[in-house]
């Protein structure tokens, strides 16, 4: 039984960390209208250089400066920024599928840096020693409720921060230009700009959230920051809701617990890599069901957002 | 120069992987990401009837194409065409999970280990200062035969007639009287067909594995924005250009860096020439 | 009375076709303007190259004294041209007072940091204050927070009209406002033109329909084949040969 319950312990901390990235895809593309399929890439940035200034070994890597652990993120986080910003001023020049497929290309690109930089990245073997925050205060186990604890109130910071642009003036602008660039343009909004913007706060914002990730998964490899995760961030979106303010977080407690309780079924070494194949089979199935029969997902865009209670209250003169 | 070669081989295959994907794109309407799962289908079936049935590599090679464009006419039958009106963003996520799910099962029914095609490639040979094996020259007799096909079907038939209507302006091709669904299951099995070859020829010049599918995709993606919209001929010279560019690259830079030339390539010509670098049409912005 | 938008010898290809050729006109500032003339004559390839969603090829345009016509679609708009479109979808997803709340902020970026701390209520005031009004007038006020893609195609192009006089334009650019309008509401949208004139807001008008444009326009200018054949008042140009002709069809 103790066993179970650490598992899903894991499954929600997963499952929170995956609500932070849905959240931060659902400005981009939920909101801003841009259709990011990149996201492992800026999260590779973040996490990868949040790992390596806070580094102390410094035998096989050129460059281990052991930075502070709070340094470290903002490092990290810096770093996302910047890379959002490299790619989007040239990526943002083409749109919709086109857009798509040259963030895709860049987050590609990324881990193949990844694996081959091997001077600094230690390429495919990767990071496996590093500390993480508040390790004193539990030992073994126990620290995974305390990770679990930690990730969903980083999350809920993300999903507060999220409530605040979307009701501002500044979501309002996104989510015009989303539905028609042309009117938005003629009513005087620099649109490219706000694309921009949104773009690098979300490389910013990637770039902060990488080390929860690795917090969890303890090693930092090229592998885990495959399209893989790209596609689950976005399935969790689309379940739970593109464009609304909770649907992130209800899409990836759902997408996680049914993928993940797959893992349940205890069986034979053969049995093991059925299993492992039957993740990515739920996986599928689940994204193309919800596309079939409820693309707009569970929470939509109308009922979080729309409703005349959610209309801020703006102060007479 | 031995790059040159390597380059062809690489380009011809990627040609034949990426046909298929460029007609989905041009008659149906969206993004395929699926496609990679059908190379790494046919990849299976093809090294199941020549290891297990014993078969001739190139009957094997033939029958598996031909049994994976069947399942692509099923599948799209079974999951696409529900999902017709919903937009080029539904389909092009639906069609993720669905290559999810295929690696998955595929996985399942073939296993997570590598395999080799226990084919011989023939005795090497010298021209000039090329060294090649009889087996190379054949995959690239092959996929040049097989797109030279192609494209003969599309413009002396009839029903490859109508498939170039549809790709160029549906809805047109539609109310003038072509009959949508048989353009559809043509395409859809064609295309598969292909994808089914171009993974038996990748798993001869390398192994078959279930990763295949998600590691090709992103250079048959490349390979179709490069080509542009329009004609064979254009996918057909952007799979040859990214073959010569990663494999000429390999003079310079690491082999490891492979794919991020082919990415750079395409990075770079979106930027400049969004329009892809053989299409005559403006790139239209969608969304 | 001085000429608000001066348009000289403007001209616009796209590939082959000559969509507008070298056109001329000049738009007092408080009148109203209509450009008329059957489908193809360049009318609103015309208004896409002064509202700058396209650049001429030849000629220039000017704005309250300043050149336009290498100024992006925002700046242009900043300066006080606002247009509509010939299909008023507006921002479908949002409530129509979003709608309208998208055009009275007075930036032309709104800054993230203040969209997090949250300092934007003041400002947005005034902004929520001229919005219910225009609801008011419009009679739109139910309809406030409901999806503008929910509403019938009559009040969206309301909305559309709102949305524009949110911008406190200097100059109104109408493209077909009274198409797709059925004629007991056409007197209603003549009526608005009368009230935004009155406030002292320039208009040019293109559209079909022309006892709509007799009926408003101070100056009518008569595009075919992407040049200006005719202008002058109403009464006299429907009556100048060239432009019968065109409207019988004899020539293309």
């Amino acid at each position: 039984m103790i066993g179970v319950f650490f598992f899903f312990v894991g499954v929600l901390t997963l499952a929170g960390i995956y609500a932070i990235l849905a959240m931060i895809l659902n400005l981009e593309a939920g909101w801003a209208g841009m259709w990011d399929l990149g996201i492992a890439g800026l999260l590779a940035v973040g996490g990868y250089t949040f790992i390596i200034v806070t580094q102390t070994q410094s035998d096989d890597v050129v460059f281990a400066p052991g930075l502070p652990m709070w340094m470290g993120i903002i490092l990290g986080s810096l770093a996302g920024g910047v890379a959002a910003l490299i790619i989007g001023v040239p990526s943002l020049r083409v749109r919709g599928e086109y857009f798509l497929i040259t963030t895709l290309a860049f987050a590609e690109v990324i881990r193949q840096l990844a694996v081959n930089l091997n001077s600094i990245t230690r390429g495919t073997v990767g990071f496996n020693q590093f500390d993480r925050p508040f390790e004193a205060l539990a030992e073994g186990r126990g620290y995974r409720v305390l990770l679990l604890v930690l990730v969903w109130v980083v999350a809920g910071i993300v999903y507060i921060l999220m409530r605040r642009l979307v009701h501002a003036p500044y979501g309002r602008v996104l989510r015009a230009f989303r539905d028609n660039d042309p009117v938005a343009l003629s009513l005087g909004k620099h649109t490219n700009r706000h694309r921009i913007q949104t773009f690098v706060l979300a490389g910013l914002l990637y770039g902060a959230a990488a080390p929860l990730y690795l917090w969890f998964l303890r090693i930092a490899t090229p592998s885990i920051f495959s399209s893989e995760v790209t596609f689950v961030a976005w399935t969790a979106l689309v379940i739970g809701g593109i464009a609304s303010k909770s649907g992130p977080i209800v899409g990836s407690i759902i997408l996680l617990l049914v993928t993940e309780s797959v893992a349940l079924l205890q069986g034979s070494a053969e049995f093991a890599v059925v299993l492992a194949s039957t993740r990515f089979i739920v996986l599928g199935l689940v994204l193309i069901l919800v596309m079939r029969f409820r693309p707009a997902g569970l929470v939509t865009e109308q009922q979080s957002l729309a409703a005349a209670s959610n209309r801020v209250q703006v102060r007479s003169s | 120069m031995q790059n040159i070669i390597f380059g062809l081989i690489t380009g011809s295959i990627l040609a034949t992987a990426t046909v298929g994907f460029s007609m989905i794109r041009q008659t149906e309407g969206f993004i395929n990401i699926a496609h990679g799962q059908f190379l790494t289908l046919g990849a299976f079936l093809g090294f199941f009837f020549v290891s297990t049935a014993g078969l001739n590599v190139f009957l094997g090679g033939l029958i598996a194409a031909a049994l994976v464009g069947v399942a692509g006419v099923v599948v799209s039958r079974i999951v696409f065409r529900p999902i017709a009106d919903s937009g080029p963003l539904a389909q092009l996520f639906t069609s993720i999970g669905l290559a999810f799910l295929l690696f998955g099962l595929i996985r399942v029914a073939f296993g997570a280990s590598v395999k080799f095609f226990p084919t011989s490639f023939g005795t090497r040979f010298d021209i000039g200062s090329v060294n090649v094996t009889v087996g190379e020259i054949l995959i690239v007799a092959v996929a040049g035969v097989s797109v030279a096909a192609l494209a003969l079907f599309l413009t002396k038939t009839r029903l490859g007639t109508w498939i170039r209507a549809t790709a160029s302006n549906p809805s047109l091709a539609e109310v003038r009287g072509v009959p949508v669904e048989r353009v559809s299951v043509a395409v859809w099995f064609v295309a598969s067909a292909f994808a089914g070859l171009a993974g038996v020829m990748i798993g001869l010049i390398s192994n078959v594995n279930s990763e295949m599918g998600f590691q090709q995709i992103l250079i048959i993606l490349a390979a179709a924005v490069l080509g542009g919209l329009g004609s064979i001929y254009g996918v057909l010279a952007a799979g040859l250009l990214l073959g010569l560019a990663m494999d000429l690259s390999a003079l310079i830079i690491p082999t490891a860096y492979r794919s991020v030339v082919a990415f750079g390539v395409l990075i770079l010509v979106l930027l400049v020439r969004p329009q892809g670098l053989f299409s005559t049409a403006t790139r239209k912005e969608a969304g | 009375m001085t000429a608000i938008l001066e348009v000289t010898d403007v001209t616009k290809r796209f590939g082959g076709v000559v969509a507008v050729s070298g056109a001329s006109l000049s738009v007092p500032e408080g009148a109203v303007v209509a450009v008329i003339g059957p489908n193809g004559a360049g009318k609103t390839s015309l208004f896409n190259v002064v509202s700058g969603f396209e650049t001429p090829d030849g000629g220039t345009v000017t704005f309250r004294g300043s050149q336009v016509h290498r100024l992006q679609p925002w700046q242009i708009a900043r300066l006080g041209l606002v247009r509509s479109f010939q299909t008023p979808v507006g921002f479908p997803a949002l409530s129509v007072w979003e709608n309208l709340m998208v055009a009275g902020s007075a930036r032309e970026a709104e800054p993230v940091l203040a969209a997090l701390s949250g300092r934007w209520r003041d400002r947005e005031a005034d902004a929520d204050r001229r919005a219910n009004e225009l609801l008011e007038q419009l009679n739109l006020h139910d309809a406030r927070d409901l999806r503008l893609a929910d509403l019938t195609p009559g009040d969206i192009k309301l909305v559309d009209f709102a949305r524009q006089l949110m911008m406190q334009p200097r100059m109104m650019l109408l493209d077909e406002p009274a198409s797709g309008v059925d004629p007991a509401s056409i007197g209603r949208l003549s009526g608005l033109i009368a009230d935004v004139r009155a406030q002292g807001i320039t208009v040019l008008v293109i559209d079909h329909n022309i006892g709509f444009v007799l009926g408003i326009a101070d100056h009518v200018h008569v595009m075919a084949l992407g040049e200006v054949i005719a202008d002058g008042k109403p009464a006299d140009v429907i009556q100048d040969p060239a432009v019968v002709e065109i409207y019988l069809g004899k020539r293309a």
